[in-house]
């Protein structure tokens, strides 16, 4: 079998769910996947011994934030019903304090440098030296952003807990 | 000797990433300072409620699409067809595409791009499901459609080889628009949705990066080069639609 497939093919699920980390519209986020899979298999033999792993994240991770550059923070077009698909999909199970409605919203508050090192490392259990060689930053840099990544998650959650609770009172 | 807790393993606990002895060292440190503890201990549950957040996401079937094999044999397929294609003369006009862009935005509706994609989408839901009679001329009569497509649009017209997608021609008609007469082209593809490509003359925004919208069940990408607008359109839930896009304008300015 052809061993780009055997390395590349069980990645797919965690990159779409980085990408869907980035964006709520599940078509675009697909599509740019897609485009960091053919990049991967068109410059397959430029990677040099690069692990694998943090080679497709960064493909991926550069496609995103190009994306997010060229589509600053417009409304997209894009129904209620795509955009809630996320928090509705696990809406029946939700067993914990947290809203995932708040954490949601939360997460697209942070800075994207913030945002990135979360998801690269608490939902895509990448070590910390493969997210660092992802961003492009040094180990310590990583540890220490993630940490207040963290932190400011933590105050927007709270933020909103706080606010969605005034409009229910 | 034992190193001073640091930063470093405060993150690491939270992410459960300590080897053992230096997990007690932390854990110990954690005791004398609850404020810190409370503090690491919401960082986890906030960890755990993301992760089961994402969790669903990662365990749905990948898009055939998205298979190395697949990707590899587009590869394979692209370049003959580009050949082809450059020969065939496609969609139109003279010249070099600029820069190309995707951006997704609220269009006014009443003319440009955001009149464009909403014609596209009118004439996919008419015409891309009818089973009977989707369009007026089939593929064997490529030669006609053109023929008679340039001269109601009034500037010369072709038909996009999207075979490297997997997406055969299946035929074309002309429709209205608001705007004058504009070529529906309709594309198959085995067990998925129709796609059809619209292309008309356009009076504003001669020239238009791309844009991808969507209004209920049909998703667009549109552009427009050198006064000729293109809207591409399929279901919402199909996916690879902008590189067929790029494809679609790559052919048309390299004729």
């Amino acid at each position: 079998m052809d061993d780009r497939a055997a390395l590349i093919e069980p990645l797919i699920p965690g990159l779409r769910r980085y990408a869907r980390g980035w964006l709520r519209d599940t078509a675009l986020a697909d599509d740019i996947v897609q485009d960091c899979l053919e990049r991967a298999v068109s410059s397959w033999r430029q990677r040099r011994g690069d692990a694998v792993r943090p080679w497709l994240y960064a493909i991926l991770h550069n496609l995103l934030v190009d994306h997010g550059r060229r589509a600053p923070r417009r409304p997209t077009v894009v129904s209620i019903d795509t955009a809630d698909v996320v928090a509705l999909a696990v809406r029946a199970e939700q067993t914990d304090a947290i809203e995932h409605g708040d954490l949601l919203r939360s997460l697209d508050a942070l800075p994207p440098d913030q945002k990135a090192v979360i998801l690269l490392v608490s939902i895509e259990d990448l070590s910390y030296a493969e997210a660092a060689t992802v961003l492009g930053i040094p180990v310590g840099t990583l540890m220490s952003r993630l940490s207040r990544a963290r932190d400011r998650l933590a105050e927007l959650i709270g933020a909103g807990a706080r606010a969605r609770l005034r409009r229910v009172k | 000797m034992t190193a001073p807790v640091g930063e470093d393993d405060l993150t690491a606990w939270v992410d459960d990433r300590l080897a053992a002895e230096r997990r007690s060292v932390v854990e110990r440190y954690l005791t004398d300072h609850p404020e810190i503890a409370a503090r690491l201990r919401q960082q986890q549950d906030q960890r755990s409620a993301l992760r089961s957040l994402f969790a669903p996401i990662a365990a749905e079937p990948v898009p055939a699409t998205m298979r190395v094999e697949a990707i590899a044999e587009s590869r394979r397929r692209a370049r003959p067809a580009w050949f082809q294609a450059v020969a065939a003369a496609l969609l139109l006009a003279v010249g070099f595409g600029s820069g190309w862009g995707v951006r997704t935005r609220t269009m006014p509706p009443q003319a440009g791009i955001g009149a464009l994609a909403r014609e596209a989408g009118y004439s996919y839901r008419v015409y891309a499901f009818d089973e009977q009679r989707p369009a007026e001329m089939g593929a064997g009569e490529q030669r006609q459609l053109v023929s008679w497509a340039s001269r109601r649009i009034g500037s010369r017209v072709a038909v996009p080889d999207l075979a490297a997608a997997g997406y055969r021609f299946t035929g074309g008609r002309i429709v209205a628009t608001p705007h004058g007469p504009a070529l529906l082209l309709l594309y198959d593809r085995a067990g998925r949705a129709r796609l059809a490509v619209l292309s008309r003359p356009m009076d504003i925004d001669k020239d238009a990066s791309m844009v991808s919208t969507r209004y209920d069940d049909v998703q667009q990408v549109s552009w427009a080069d050198r006064g000729i607008g293109y809207s591409v359109v399929a279901p919402s839930a199909t996916t690879g639609l902008q590189p067929i896009a790029a494809a679609i304008r790559d052919q048309a300015a390299s004729t």
